[in-house]
């Protein structure tokens, strides 16, 4: 346990450094607030009253709130990641009594928990207001904020890997980039995979994406028999995905080390 | 009149030259957002799957929107890349080496750069639009034309906001947000939104002016609807145009630059 | 002479807010903001000589930029005039802009990412140069500035000097009367400094190029102005020539000696700058102490082996104005 204590400290300086630059996160509330509004003509207009795939309006709303509560609370490292590894500044961390991987996994968490809860704040704070309705109730945000837990540990999973890539490719901005676009499109952040035609929504079902935000977001809104069925598969995820990387990563710094960054 | 025209393609030539030089970023930059925008009617693909029609609009509307849209703000940047970059260039003091040449400064720092994003978005705009079920020669000559007073409206908008910087000290923020919020709200079928919203994205958001309007005009040409867009190009940048003047008139009596000192 | 620049009774004056400290405080200079006055330059007048460089030095926020935008056009004055070249800089400022040629040092002009000769040929069009006179103009630069290696590399791959040699040249395409330079050999080193400082006197000689420099760097003003202004806190302090400065301002000679015997000087106004065994360097006040009695001193209790004589380093002399000394 007494090994464990110090990622909690670095947990709890970073939230409070997190809660410091507020500032330019006042620039995304904004944008959270336009999406919500400006999709809430659309998805009023769809729906007209009525009902698909078991959404109606007020649940679909809900929905894209919690997915992008999510999608615009993560904690992106992948940059500063691969500087540490291209100078070589990543062997101080590797000499150190910790390890790197949980180090920065606490960073993480703490920046993206901090955001996160603030934008589910903001956006529950809006939808209220606006809708008078929410299908959420004390166990529902329960057990969804665990599921976004794991969703937040999947994605922070591949972002490492994007981190990663730096020991072996000079730019990862590409993988990156193809990565957000996944979680655009077969994540479900603006549309469920419920939507889907059926091929695409079995090719989903077997990515992790969906795990990331759309899992959590049904979550919330559907309460207890979701999570017992997603989360299993978020654990599974997190499980192979993280193995890979706590794999790869020691080959790499074994590499490193070798060659003496 | 004639200069400016030298001075464009002068700019033009030489700011490519110059970026091509970085190869890499060059493509990366200018088909990025192409897949960037593809990813994009990912979403517009899968809710027409599943609902046909929204209001009035099919899929082949949809697209003919982002087709206006990727054109003109493509038109507009390309030619006008410093337009949001202005802020930026009054605050830091870059104002003056334009100040002190024989060329009118607005067109001046408008035309010295370049956005090579914004050729990837005028390249789809105009690929996709072969794809649309409009798609037909004279079709093409209506996009054309609408797209570029389309464009007037986009830079003149933004000259607006940008110009700002000469009264309040920053309007960056504000500058950032709003042009957001125009793409936003314009890549939507313009029906869903009811009475009081439609007279703000007609007037301080005027995002109709790129979707509702030259949609109206592609599907079926009509005169008025022309009309409407040219006297908005010239409200919109005639407003611009003063504001930047009595600015640089501000600017000049050196209230502004005091801050900087 | 022809004078070139006058400048009259020259004020400039902003208002700024009061910044208080504290959430009270801010609040209420929301609500009811208060103003001050900030006198950046108070009552100046001077003039510039065709052909003549002139320094223009001041501590930092003495008002020389205020000064130079308002000579430029880019600022208007509170009170005052100025004319450039027979025009009112700021209700001219085209027309004078295609007279005039500016290199500020530390700002980077926004042409960086190209190669010089396309900002070349991009000044070109903008100060609407005639085809044949634009081509004779560039090659004569290119020799003179020896930029025959480096016209086509991009900017960002060329060494500071390199950079200042081209902005330097490009500010003169257009042959302008009046060359506005601001802290051109700022981070250079000391060979490039010198070559930067042969060109522009090399230029000022040949082409009658009137040059109003600012710099903090002394060593541009001893070897290339002929005349110093210096300005402080918004107003004209000294108003001289480099000679009269180091003549008039401050008496003191600097005696760098190697005597046969060691020797310690008892006379008022000589001051032991260092002193190692028979070699000494020792300050002469010659308002107090004349050079002939320190010499005729030394000579009656040793020999002198070696001398030499300085002057006080104009930094010194500088610094003292800034300071308000003497």
């Amino acid at each position: 346990m007494k090994r464990l204590r110090k990622y909690f400290t670095v947990f709890k300086i970073n939230f409070v450094n997190e809660l410091m630059y507020s500032r330019n996160f006042m620039g995304q509330i904004l944008f959270f607030g336009l999406f919500l509004f400006v999709y809430s003509f659309l998805w009023r207009a769809v729906f007209r009253g009525g009902e698909i795939e078991g959404f109606d309006f007020v649940r679909m709303m809900w929905y894209f709130m919690f997915t992008e509560s999510i999608m615009l609370s993560k904690f992106v490292f992948h940059s500063e990641m691969a500087q540490d590894i291209k100078t070589g500044d990543i062997a101080y961390h590797l000499n150190k009594p910790y390890s790197y991987l949980l180090f920065m996994y606490a960073k993480y968490m703490s920046s993206s928990l901090i955001r996160m809860t603030m934008n589910l704040m903001f956006g529950s704070l809006i939808l209220f207001i606006t809708l008078h309705q929410t299908p959420l109730t004390p166990l529902h945000l329960i057990l969804g904020i665990i599921s976004s837990m794991a969703g937040l540990t999947i994605n922070f999973v591949f972002f490492f890997l994007i981190g990663l890539s730096a020991l072996w490719f000079e730019e990862n901005t590409a993988f990156h980039f193809i990565y957000s676009k996944f979680l655009f499109t077969i994540g479900g952040l603006f549309i469920p995979i419920e939507f889907f035609p059926d091929w695409l929504k079995n090719f989903s079902s077997r990515m992790p994406f969906m795990y990331i935000l759309n899992a959590p977001a049904k979550v919330y809104i559907n309460g207890s028999s979701e999570f017992a069925r997603v989360f299993p598969m978020q654990l599974f995820h997190i499980l192979v995905w993280g193995g890979l990387i706590v794999w790869l990563f020691n080959r790499g710094t074994r590499r490193l080390n070798i060659n003496g960054g | 009149m004639k200069k400016l025209i030298k001075l464009i393609w002068r700019y033009f030539k030489f700011n490519l030259s110059a970026q091509m030089e970085y190869r890499a970023n060059f493509l990366i930059q200018t088909f990025g957002m192409v897949l960037n925008d593809v990813f994009l009617l990912f979403f517009w693909w899968i809710l027409f799957g599943k609902v046909g029609m929204i209001n009035d609009y099919q899929m082949g509307d949809m697209m003919l929107v982002y087709s206006v849209v990727t054109i003109s703000f493509g038109i507009s940047l390309v030619f006008f890349g410093n337009l949001l970059n202005m802020t930026e260039i009054i605050i830091k003091g870059e104002l003056d080496s334009y100040l002190l040449l024989p060329q009118e400064e607005l067109s001046h720092i408008l035309v010295s750069r370049i956005s090579l994003g914004a050729m990837g978005d005028f390249i789809f705009g105009m690929l996709l639009f072969f794809f649309t079920p409009y798609a037909s020669a004279v079709n093409f000559l209506i996009l054309i034309g609408v797209s570029i007073l389309a464009s007037f409206i986009f830079t003149g908008f933004n000259i607006i906001f940008q110009s700002l910087t000469f009264y309040i000290g920053n309007s960056t923020t504000l500058a950032r947000v709003l042009p957001e919020s125009v793409l936003t709200f314009s890549l939507n079928p313009p029906s869903i939104f009811n009475g009081a919203v439609r007279i703000i994205l007609f007037t301080a958001i005027p995002s109709m002016y790129f979707s509702f309007i030259p949609i109206s005009i592609i599907k079926e040409f009509n005169l008025l609807s022309v009309l409407i867009l040219v006297a908005a190009a010239i409200i919109f940048m005639g407003i611009g145009i003063l504001l930047f003047k009595r600015g640089l008139k501000k600017y000049e009596s050196g209230n502004l630059i005091v801050k900087r000192m | 002479m022809e004078k070139v620049v006058e400048v009259n009774g020259l004020s400039k004056s902003f208002k700024t807010k009061v910044k208080r400290s504290g959430l009270k405080e801010s609040f209420k200079s929301l609500m009811h903001p208060v103003y001050k006055e900030v006198k950046a330059v108070q009552d100046i007048n001077f003039s510039v000589e065709k052909g003549e460089v002139l320094a223009f030095i001041g501590p930092n926020g003495a008002g020389k930029s205020t000064t130079i935008k308002m000579m430029t056009g880019i600022l208007y004055p509170s009170a005052g005039e100025v004319s450039v070249l027979g025009m009112i800089p700021w209700k001219s400022r085209k027309k004078l802009s295609y007279k005039i040629g500016s290199v500020f040092g530390q700002k980077s002009q926004m042409w960086f990412h190209l190669p010089p000769e396309d900002s070349f040929e991009l000044m070109a069009d903008i100060y609407e140069l005639n085809k044949n006179d634009y081509k004779n103009r560039l090659k004569e630069l290119v020799k003179r500035f020896q930029l025959e290696e480096i016209m086509h590399q991009p900017v960002r791959k060329l060494s500071l000097g390199q950079r200042i040699r081209c902005e330097i040249a490009v500010s003169l395409i257009h042959d302008p009367e009046i060359l506005f330079l601001d802290e051109p050999t700022i981070g250079l080193d000391v060979v490039v400094k010198n070559q930067i400082r042969e060109l522009i006197k090399d230029l000022n000689k040949r082409k009658d190029l009137t040059v109003f420099l600012t710099s903090h760097d002394v060593g541009d003003i001893e070897k290339l102005c002929r005349r110093v202004i210096v300005i402080d806190k918004g107003q004209l302090i000294l108003h001289s020539t480099v000679n009269e400065l180091k003549h008039d301002f401050l008496k003191t000679k600097i005696l760098s000696l190697k005597l046969e015997d060691e020797y310690t000087p008892q006379l008022s106004g000589v001051n032991v700058l260092k002193k190692k065994g028979t070699g000494m360097k020792i300050e002469v006040d010659t308002q107090i102490c004349s050079l002939q009695t320190i010499l005729n001193d030394i000579i009656k209790r040793t020999a002198i082996v070696d001398m030499t004589i300085s002057e006080t380093p104009m930094e010194e002399i500088i610094e003292t104005i800034y300071t308000g000394g003497a």
